[in-house]
């Protein structure tokens, strides 16, 4: 038996472009998976009663963990290769996808919640963080691990932008008025 | 007294069938899952470990399409088949007959279709051409644009792009090469070729490279030929469906190809053929996995799958599924017709044959539907439940030209064929003691008898005690069972009743092939019938020789029997009767006598239970507030034993619509209600439950935390009550 699948795909590859996408695989704990491509994702939802601290656990490659209560309803939607989330405790979160390592069900309580960054967008970039919708009039600081205050990086226009090429690698505290978080570069 | 029967109902209100139903339960987190293609996933959150992305590259097609593999489809536990993307807005057709085409050809053609049609269908191909070719496509809502008869391979270059390559077979040693390379091309994006059909291609300009060779083979019997599948491919197969199909019949291949699935045509009737199939039969998942197509023998086959508690979908002549089941949409299951008050008169339903087979339900049956005497008495149609994945849309069809005389129930025995025990051998396939064994098929019925709508099951031909027990634990959606009196053993069957509330009942006859017949065996009944008290007969007819034009003078000929006394009614209007009679629950809300009232509605207070809970036939509040109620008054005082509210999920709507908190209670004389159910936050599509027994007139559903939009809906009420 003749094998020539090296000839054939680049047969096919000739013909036709490429291109890189985002598929999603939900693993069961039984061992079985569900493959979905994230193109043809429209909005994943949550059905709940109050499960005490149960929650969406999104983590990042850079090990920051975002909880998301069930109780607030979130909704996730993708777009633009940004996983967005909606609850009724907050406006919305965004993620990029290619910033998150794993989505796990988990007690959301002990990590930042989103109704702790209500009236803020939170989007986690390759390279660094986002943070959208500053309310004039309040300027955002950043401090090291130690509690250092650094200057305070580029920010206009309601958003902050804090990237590793400025900051350095590291975890840092971000403070917003009376809002803080801690996000690692 | 009244402060008892709460405690009562509170400290015993039990699940019905195993879900839905807790009072007051916690339910875990549910997590609801969108596609672009209208499918809704629903995974429990305490079954998932984690969820990951991953970056896939796809070649793509010229339209800026990914390619995908089998392994990209999305496959959730609870479909039979994968969730196919949307079919193109133009879809190319081809019609092989007409082509002239060799078997062959037909094989390269069908296998094309599969690949193609994995990354979005776009390739429908005419094959049997039996139904007027519009059918199925207008039923589906889709845009075709025909290739050329005289020049059929221009479809394949239309899309050649998306081919790797050929798998070249020879017949010459054993036809079973073409199963082989199917099997081969749909792993591999390839076409499977004969020499001939090569050339034809080189000849229409394409000369595709040859990446499997499998002419230089020498094995000569149907064995080694799947031998040398299962040794070398098999691993590599999606097990979730396993193709039996005769080689050069190819049909059911665009749905195998696309999904990776192996196509083998074994006979367990040749022992060594037996224990290959069994070795791939093992590696698949019952209750989750069907075997599709057909087999060399009806009973052997289907026996043998069954063994391992798997079932098979009869589909030897179906076609299209890839682009069928890709426009997916809910069941829209009619209204279910109220029926008169029980009688001393005698009860006689008819069915008739062979809906298991969705081929018949392609084709056939779209004929014989149109045949003259339909709608004017009762009829029975076996349909398979399968076609709620497979193709909806010709479920649909059929509802809707459906008139009230039109029943639909399923074919043998459940979703797909399974033959628990064969009365003609006599002997157990399957082990009529193993409860296990047919438990995940019985489980795997239930939910598709709800999509699909069928209360009843044909069973080909009898279970075991043990067995009957299982269809009642797992399938609470029935009203009745048939099963088959071959006359084979010893003295008539009769009809029992299983766990107080499952009638199982005889087809005597069965497979009848004449009006006559049928008129001769409900006689050896009908004759002894007094009017002293209800009388009950069942008969099935083989469709390929008696349809609707040929049934319709059963009618008469009953009535000469026994004049003015035989009622020709549906299979769930007869299993209601017959429960009335037997004093055994059914369900009273499909009594011509109830009424039903409701707070202000957007719609017809009868959608509130009408028998059906999808979308059209629902019940809406007209408020906003999330509140709302629907009370049914059923004229006399029954006991009441059960109840099931299907909410808005039910109907195929989102599933934050389904009613939030709500109560079931019920009255004696619509003024003091007694609360036999209450529920908060509820997000089941379904809520199901037995309980004590309580003497009632009225039954309440009183909702007060509607959907998140602030309506009420309720897609169907049922209440299961006895004299």
């Amino acid at each position: 038996m003749r094998k020539t699948l090296v000839v054939a795909t680049l047969f096919l590859g000739i013909l036709s472009g490429r291109a890189q996408e985002k598929v999603m695989d939900i693993q069961k704990t039984d061992g079985t998976s569900i493959r979905t491509r994230v193109a043809d994702l429209k909005q994943i939802s949550f059905l709940t009663v109050d499960e005490g601290g149960q929650g969406l656990l999104v983590k990042t490659m850079g090990g920051e963990t975002a909880g998301i209560l069930f109780e607030t309803n979130p909704v996730v939607t993708v777009s633009k290769g940004k996983l967005i989330v909606k609850s009724s405790s907050a406006d919305t979160v965004e993620f990029e996808i290619t910033d998150i390592a794993e989505i796990l069900f988990g007690d959301a309580s002990e990590y930042t919640g989103i109704d702790e960054l209500k009236g803020f967008t939170y989007v986690l970039q390759e390279g660094g963080m986002l943070l959208r919708g500053i309310p004039k009039g309040i300027t955002p600081r950043v401090y090291s691990i130690d509690g250092r205050s650094l200057p305070t990086p580029s920010f206009s226009n309601g958003e902050l932008r804090l990237s590793r090429a400025t900051l350095g690698t590291g975890i840092f505290i971000v403070k917003v008025g009376t809002f803080s978080t801690k996000i690692q570069l | 007294m009244r402060k008892i029967f709460l405690l009562a109902t509170a400290l015993q209100l039990l699940p019905f069938g195993g879900w839905g139903g807790w009072l007051l339960a916690q339910q875990p987190t549910t997590m609801i899952m969108k596609t672009a293609n209208g499918a809704v996933v629903r995974t429990e959150v305490n079954e998932v470990e984690k969820i990951t992305f991953a970056d896939t590259l796809y070649n793509l097609n010229k339209n800026g399409d990914p390619l995908l593999e089998p392994n990209d489809l999305c496959w959730p536990e609870d479909r039979l088949l994968p969730l196919f993307p949307s079919p193109a807005s133009q879809i190319r057709t081809l019609d092989m007959s007409a082509a002239n085409l060799s078997d062959d050809e037909r094989v390269m053609f069908c296998t094309l279709q599969g690949i193609i049609n994995r990354t979005r269908p776009r390739i429908l191909l005419y094959n049997h051409n039996e139904e007027p070719q519009t059918t199925w496509p207008t039923a589906h809502s889709l845009r075709t644009a025909a290739i050329s008869t005289s020049s059929p391979y221009t479809l394949v270059k239309q899309f050649k792009e998306e081919i790797n390559g050929l798998v070249l077979y020879s017949n010459a040693l054993s036809s079973h090469y073409s199963n082989l390379a199917v099997t081969i091309a749909g792993l591999e994006r390839l076409l499977p070729v004969t020499a001939e059909v090569r050339a034809k291609l080189v000849a229409n300009g394409m000369d595709f490279p040859v990446v499997e060779d499998l002419t230089s083979l020498t094995m000569s019997t149907t064995l080694a030929v799947y031998n040398y599948l299962y040794d070398n491919y098999w691993s590599r197969c999606n097990h979730r469906l396993l193709i039996s199909e005769r080689p050069n019949i190819p049909y059911v291949h665009d749905i195998g190809v696309a999904c990776g699935s192996a196509c083998v045509w074994l006979d367990p009737r040749t022992s060594s053929e037996r224990i290959l199939l069994d070795k791939m039969l093992k590696d698949m998942t019952p209750g989750r996995d069907i075997v599709l197509g057909w087999y060399p023998e009806e009973r052997s086959g289907v026996g043998e799958a069954t063994k391992y508690g798997l079932s098979t979908v009869p589909a030897d002549f179906f076609e299209n599924t890839t682009v069928y089941t890709a426009v997916n949409k809910p069941v829209k299951i009619a209204p279910v017709p109220k029926r008169p008050k029980l009688e001393n008169k005698v009860y006689a339903a008819v069915y008739i044959s062979d809906g298991d087979n969705i081929q018949y339900c392609q084709h056939a049956m779209a004929k014989i539907f149109e045949q003259s005497g339909r709608g004017q008495m009762a009829m029975n149609w076996t349909v398979s439940p399968a076609l709620a994945d497979f193709s909806p849309m010709m479920l649909n069809y059929y509802y809707r030209k459906a008139s009230t005389n039109d029943c639909f129930v399923s074919g043998p025995s459940g979703l797909g064929y399974a033959m628990p025990y064969d009365a003609h051998n006599s002997c157990y396939y399957a082990s009529s003691s193993n409860s296990k064994l047919i438990t995940p098929y019985t489980q795997l019925t239930q939910r598709y008898l709800e999509k699909a709508g069928l209360r009843v099951i044909t069973i080909w031909d009898d279970i075991s005690t043990t067995q009957r027990k299982v269809y009642a634990d797992n399938c609470p959606y029935l009203y009745g069972l048939t099963i088959n009196d071959w006359e084979r053993q010893s003295g008539r069957l009769t009809t029992k009743v299983q766990s107080k509330w499952l009638p199982i009942t005889v087809q005597y006859p069965c497979y009848a092939n004449g009006v006559d017949v049928i008129t001769d065996f409900f006689n050896r009944d009908i004759k002894n019938f007094t009017g002293a008290e209800p009388m009950f007969v069942t008969g099935q007819a083989t469709v390929w020789d008696v349809g609707p034009d040929k049934l319709i003078a059963l009618k008469d000929k009953l009535n000469a029997l026994s004049p003015g006394n035989v009622n020709i009614v549906r299979a769930d209007h007869w299993f209601s009767y017959y429960n009335e009679a037997h004093h055994l629950p059914f369900n009273i809300t499909m009594l011509q006598d109830m009424v039903i009232t409701s707070s202000p509605a957007k719609t017809n207070v009868k959608f509130a239970a009408d028998g059906s809970p999808s979308e059209g036939y629902i019940w809406i509040s007209q408020t906003t507030d999330g509140t709302g109620w629907v009370q049914l008054d059923f004229k006399e005082t029954y006991r009441i034993s059960r109840y099931v509210v299907r909410h808005a999920e039910a109907a195929g709507l989102d599933p934050g619509l389904n009613c939030r908190d709500f109560t079931i209670e019920t009255s004696l004389d619509g003024e003091t209600w007694t609360t036999a159910g209450t529920y908060q936050d509820n997000f089941s599509p379904v809520t199901e439950a037995a309980i004590t027994p309580i003497d009632a007139r009225y039954v309440r559903v009183n909702v007060t935390n509607g959907g998140t939009d602030g309506y009420v809906r309720i897609g169907d009420i049922e209440v299961y009550g006895a004299h």
